[in-house]
C-alpha cells in the first residue's frame, strides 16, 4: 500500500503557490521525515495527503484510488492525521480521546460500544499509556499528549500516521519515546510521515528524507544522502558541520561557533549580546536609582 | 455502583421537582387532594382544576422547556468548542422572540408563531455563524457577534413593540418576553411536546459525535466527520428546540448557559452524559425557580428575573471550576 503525492500544487492566495509541483511517496513500513524551512510547504504538503485539503493541481493516490473521491470515513480508515499538540476546551479522559478515534468506524447516530474501547486500550497499550487511561487528557504533559493522539490513530486502524512536528515542544528523552514508537509501528508494517524542524532526528529515525526548500522538493532519498553541509546551507541559508562520532553516530551543528571571533557572523551575534548586556546593567542601575 | 446512584438522582431531581410543585401555591392542597385528583377520588372542582389543568400543565411544561433550553445549550458549546455560549448569547433566543413577536402582530395561526420564531432563529444563528467566520471565527469573535446580532433583533423587536396595538397586542408581546410559565396550560405544553421530541431526539441520537465536533474543525475532519454536515444537523435541532421554547415561554436566559456546566461538573465532559444530564438538571431547575417565581411573593416574579439572581452567580461559580479543572475557552 502506497500514499503518493503526484505533482501537486497548492495556494492559499491566488498566484502565489505554497506547492508547486511536488511528488512524494510514503509506502507502508517506512518512516519517511519532511524537512525544510519555516514557510517550505511542509504542513501544507501534509495536509493535501491527509486528504484535508484539496491541491490546485496534481493527484494524491490511496493505493490506487484518488483520495479525493474517496469518503471522509474510508479515507479516515486508512489516514490517520496526528496534529500539532492542541488543548481542547473540555477536559476529556484520556481513554474518551482515543476513542474518537473509532469515529469512521461508527455510525452517524452510533456510538462506541465494548469492542470500541477494547481497540481503544489496545491503542494505549501499544503507546504505552494505558495506566494513564481515566487521567484527563488536558492534564497530560507535551509527550504524552502526543503519544494519546498517536494512540488515537491507531484506534482508526491507520495504514498510515501523517504526523505534524511529533518532536517540538518536547525534550530529548520524550522526543525520542515518541519517535521510537513511531519507528516501531512501521516494523508493524504502518507508514509514517513525519514534519521536523531538527536534522539530527532526521538523521537518526526515519528510513527516508524529502526535503522541501520554497514549495519544491529539492532532494529525497537515505537520511545520510540528503541532508549533507551543501544541500543544507544552500535549504537553510546556514552553515552546518557534520560530525560523525565512533559508533558511526552522526549529528549536524551549525558551523559558526557561539561567540568566537573567527567566524564572521559569530562576530556579529557577540557585538550583538554585549551590546544588549549593556543595555540590561544600565536600565537596572536606573531603577536603583530610582 | 457511583455511577448508578449518579443517574438515578439525575431522574428523581426534575421528579420530585414536578410532584413538590403540585403541593405548594396560594391555594393550600394537601395529599389527600393531589391523590384524589389523579385516582379520581372525591375531591372539590376547584382543586381537582387547580392540580389537573393548572399545576401539573404548568409544572411539567417548565420541564420541558428547561429540559429543552438546557439540551440546546449543552449541544451548542460543544459544537462551538465553547463553554461560554447559550442560544441566548449565539442570538437565537433574540431571533426567535422577533420572530414570534412578528407573527403575534401579523396575528397569524399559532403553529405559523412557532414556524417563525424558527426561521427567525435560525436566521440569527447563520448570521452569527457568518460573521463569526469572517473575523477569524475565535471564541471571542463567536460571542461578540452573537451579542451583536442579539440586539439587532432586539432592537427590530422594540420597533414592532412601538407600532403594536397598545391595548391587545402589545400586553401580550410585554408579558410574554420578560419570560413566563403563567399562561403554561395543556394546549401550550401540547405544541411543545412535538418539537421539542423531534429536536431532542436529534440531538440525543447525534450526542456521541458532539464530542468529535468539539475538537478542531481539521481533527473532526480527519476523523471522518463530514463537519459542514453534522454541524448543520446540530444547529437546527437546536434551534428548533429553543424556538419551541421561546415561543411557549418568552425568554428564559441563563438555564442553556449554566446547566451544562452543572452537568460536567457531575459526569464528566463526555457529551454522551452530558446531553441527557442537562436535560434532567435544565428540567429539574425550572420546575424549582418556576415554583419559586410563583409562591416567594404575593404576585409572581418574572422568571427572567430569577434566573438572572440565581444564575450569574452560578455561572461564575462554574466556570472558575472549568478553568480550574484544565478546561480551556479561547
Amino acid at each position: 500500500m502506497r500514499l503518493a503525492a503526484h505533482g501537486i500544487s497548492y495556494s492559499y492566495v491566488p498566484g502565489r503557490p505554497v506547492l508547486r509541483g511536488v511528488s512524494v511517496e510514503l509506502a507502508a513500513g517506512e518512516v519517511l521525515f519532511l524537512l525544510g524551512p519555516n514557510g517550505s510547504g511542509k504542513t501544507t504538503l501534509l495536509e493535501c495527503l491527509a486528504g484535508l485539503r484539496r491541491p490546485g493541481a496534481g493527484r494524491v493516490l490511496l493505493g490506487d484510488a484518488d483520495l479525493h473521491r474517496l469518503s471522509p470515513r474510508d479515507r479516515a480508515r486508512r489516514i490517520a492525521y496526528v496534529p500539532q499538540v492542541h488543548r481542547p476546551v473540555f477536559g476529556y479522559s484520556v481513554l474518551e480521546v482515543v476513542l474518537m478515534g473509532r469515529a469512521p468506524h461508527l455510525g452517524t447516530f452510533a456510538a462506541p460500544g465494548r469492542e470500541d474501547r477494547e481497540v481503544a486500550r489496545e491503542a494505549l497499550e501499544a503507546v504505552g499509556l494505558l495506566g494513564h487511561a481515566h487521567r484527563r487528557y488536558t492534564e497530560l504533559s507535551g509527550g504524552e499528549m502526543r503519544l494519546v493522539l498517536i494512540a488515537r490513530g491507531l484506534a482508526q486502524g491507520a495504514t498510515f500516521l501523517l504526523l505534524d512536528e511529533p518532536d517540538t515542544h518536547l525534550d530529548p528523552r520524550h522526543q525520542h519515546r515518541v519517535l521510537t514508537l513511531v519507528r516501531d509501528l512501521t516494523a508493524r508494517g504502518l507508514g509514517a510521515l513525519v514534519t521536523s524542524h531538527s536534522p539530527n532526528n532526521a538523521l537518526h529515525y526515519p528510513d527516508r528524507v524529502v526535503l522541501l526548500s520554497a514549495g519544491r522538493v529539492c532532494a529525497q532519498g537515505a537520511p545520510e544522502e540528503v541532508l549533507t553541509p551543501p544541500r543544507l546551507r544552500e535549504t537553510y541559508g546556514m552553515e552546518f558541520v557534520l560530525l560523525v562520532g565512533g559508533n558511526g553516530h552522526r549529528a549536524l551543528v551549525p558551523a559558526q561557533g557561539r561567540s568566537s571571533s573567527s567566524a564572521p557572523t559569530g562576530s556579529e551575534s557577540g557585538a550583538d549580546s554585549r551590546y544588549l548586556r549593556e543595555r540590561a546593567d544600565s536600565l537596572l542601575a536606573a531603577r536603583k536609582g530610582r | 455502583m457511583r455511577r448508578r446512584g449518579l443517574r438515578a438522582a439525575l431522574v428523581l431531581f426534575p421528579a420530585a421537582a414536578v410532584l413538590i410543585s403540585l403541593f405548594i401555591g396560594r391555594y393550600p392542597v394537601g395529599f389527600r387532594e393531589v391523590a384524589g385528583a389523579f385516582l379520581g377520588a372525591d375531591v372539590s372542582p376547584t382543586a381537582r382544576v387547580l392540580i389537573l389543568d393548572v399545576r401539573l400543565p404548568r409544572t411539567l411544561g417548565a420541564g420541558v422547556v428547561g429540559a429543552s433550553l438546557a439540551l440546546a445549550g449543552a449541544a451548542f458549546q460543544g459544537l462551538f468548542r465553547n463553554p461560554l455560549v447559550d442560544s441566548r448569547i449565539l442570538g437565537v433566543s433574540a431571533g426567535a422572540a422577533f420572530g414570534a413577536a412578528f407573527a403575534l402582530l401579523l396575528g397569524v395561526p399559532w403553529y405559523l408563531v412557532d414556524g417563525f420564531a424558527f426561521a427567525f432563529g435560525l436566521l440569527a444563528v447563520f448570521l452569527v455563524v457568518l460573521i463569526a467566520r469572517r473575523f477569524g471565527g475565535s471564541v471571542l469573535v463567536l460571542v461578540i457577534s452573537g451579542i451583536l446580532v442579539g440586539s439587532l433583533f432586539s432592537a427590530f423587536l422594540g420597533v414592532i413593540k412601538y407600532i403594536a396595538d397598545p391595548l391587545d397586542v402589545l400586553p401580550a408581546i410585554t408579558y410574554w418576553l420578560l419570560g413566563s410559565l403563567a399562561g403554561m396550560r395543556w394546549d401550550a405544553v401540547g405544541k411543545l411536546i412535538p418539537a421539542c421530541l423531534i429536536g431532542a431526539g436529534a440531538l440525543l441520537l447525534l450526542r456521541w459525535r458532539l464530542n468529535v465536533l468539539s475538537l478542531d474543525e481539521r481533527e473532526a475532519t480527519a476523523l471522518g466527520v463530514d463537519v459542514a454536515r453534522l454541524r448543520t444537523g446540530v444547529v437546527l435541532a437546536g434551534t428548533l428546540l429553543v424556538a419551541a421554547a421561546v415561543s411557549q415561554a418568552g425568554m428564559i436566559g441563563w438555564i442553556g448557559l449554566i446547566t451544562p456546566h452543572a452537568a460536567r461538573a457531575l459526569v464528566g465532559p463526555d457529551h454522551m452524559r452530558v446531553l441527557p444530564a442537562s436535560m434532567a438538571l435544565g428540567a429539574g431547575f425550572l420546575v424549582v425557580l418556576d415554583l419559586l417565581s410563583r409562591s416567594l411573593l404575593a404576585s409572581e416574579v418574572p422568571l427572567g428575573v430569577l434566573t438572572g439572581i440565581v444564575g450569574v452567580p452560578a455561572f461564575l461559580f462554574l466556570f472558575m471550576r472549568h478553568l480550574a479543572r484544565g478546561g480551556g475557552w479561547r
